[in-house]
């Protein structure tokens, strides 16, 4: 086995080989389209990475690196507004992109690995199944995250 | 911040002068920005528009997995494939509140693959194959060889303009 550095991109008909990935990276997490994808962590082997990679339409370049090494997790949104959350230890902690950097947000309830996430926006994503404990438990479980503008009282501390 | 609001933050009567500058104060609330802060007298409140954020647990899958694949919105979202103990063919759909299994599952079961595309009109590709499959909401048909077979590999895109890179060879 080996990991793969390999970039296809797809037609609805035909997949057509495109630039590779900066370094080779497996089971890491993605956001964003053709023309402006972001590849999230993942593992060489040995070891899980924090590095991500923004993709061009044409090329890969190195993007900003999570606060924590990550592997096997789930994300969503797109290049410049994705969430990452999960990691392979079903650690709870949850980081933003914003094109540039992570920063952390609020952690999800309960932490999994092996789940997958949907949605288009940082604000606004589904992380769903999974396993937690051992790799032998197969959640049903679905968080969803959101984000809202809301109007908050100013109190006296 | 600048300007006064009269000394009745704390009191239910009493009027409160508008400051030439800094706080509005009004009757009601404005429409939202981030940052914004106005006097409400209705409320006898101090106000501040601030981005909050919540994780909540929402409805489950119909059947337990890991390794699935996921598509679309959190509004028309899509699940399919995955380990629940051996890999599975399962496709579900959401549509903003629960899933529901759906009869159109993959043709061939896989986990560890990738996908791209919307609830709709989704490519799923790899999963220890070089083959992928494409859903129209419906069912499930195949689609185009990748270059190389591969499962841990990630994706985005659309059914039509798809990405896909990395994994395990």
């Amino acid at each position: 086995m080996a990991d793969s550095a390999k970039t296809e991109e797809y037609n609805g008909t035909t997949w057509v080989d495109a630039n590779d990935l900066t370094a080779a990276k497996r089971d890491g997490g993605s956001a964003g389209t053709q023309t402006a994808g972001l590849a999230i962590c993942g593992q060489p082997s040995p070891g899980q990475q924090q590095v991500c990679y923004e993709y061009d339409g044409t090329n890969w370049s190195t993007g900003g690196s999570t606060a924590t090494a990550r592997h096997q997790m789930g994300a969503w949104g797109i290049q410049t507004d994705a969430v990452v959350a999960g990691t392979s230890a079903y650690a709870a902690t949850c980081e933003e992109y914003d094109g540039s950097s992570w920063s952390n947000i609020d952690n999800m309830p309960t932490g999994k690995s092996y789940s997958e996430g949907l949605g288009n926006t940082s604000s606004d994503g589904l992380y769903h199944g999974g396993s937690h404990t051992n790799s032998s438990t197969y959640l049903d479980t679905t968080y969803k995250y959101s984000t809202a503008l809301t109007a908050r009282s100013v109190t006296a501390s | 911040m600048s300007g006064t609001v009269s000394n009745n933050i704390s009191q239910s009567s009493g009027s409160i002068t508008e400051p030439s500058g800094g706080v509005e104060i009004r009757s009601d609330d404005p429409t939202l920005s981030e940052g914004l802060m106005w006097y409400n007298t209705s409320a006898n409140t101090l106000k501040v528009a601030r981005t909050v954020s919540a994780w909540e647990t929402v409805g489950a899958l119909n059947t337990g997995v890991y390794a699935n694949c996921g598509s679309g919105t959190t509004t028309a979202g899509l699940s399919f494939g995955g380990y629940t103990g051996s890999n599975t063919d399962e496709t579900e759909e959401w549509n903003g509140t629960a899933w529901t299994d759906t009869s159109g599952n993959l043709a061939s079961a896989r986990r560890d693959h990738g996908s791209a595309g919307t609830q709709t009109a989704t490519v799923a590709f790899g999963g220890g194959t070089n083959s992928s499959e494409e859903y129209n909401g419906t069912s499930w048909s195949s689609g185009g060889t990748l270059n190389e077979s591969v499962s841990q590999t990630k994706g985005g895109g659309t059914l039509t303009a798809a990405l896909r890179f990395g994994g395990e060879t």
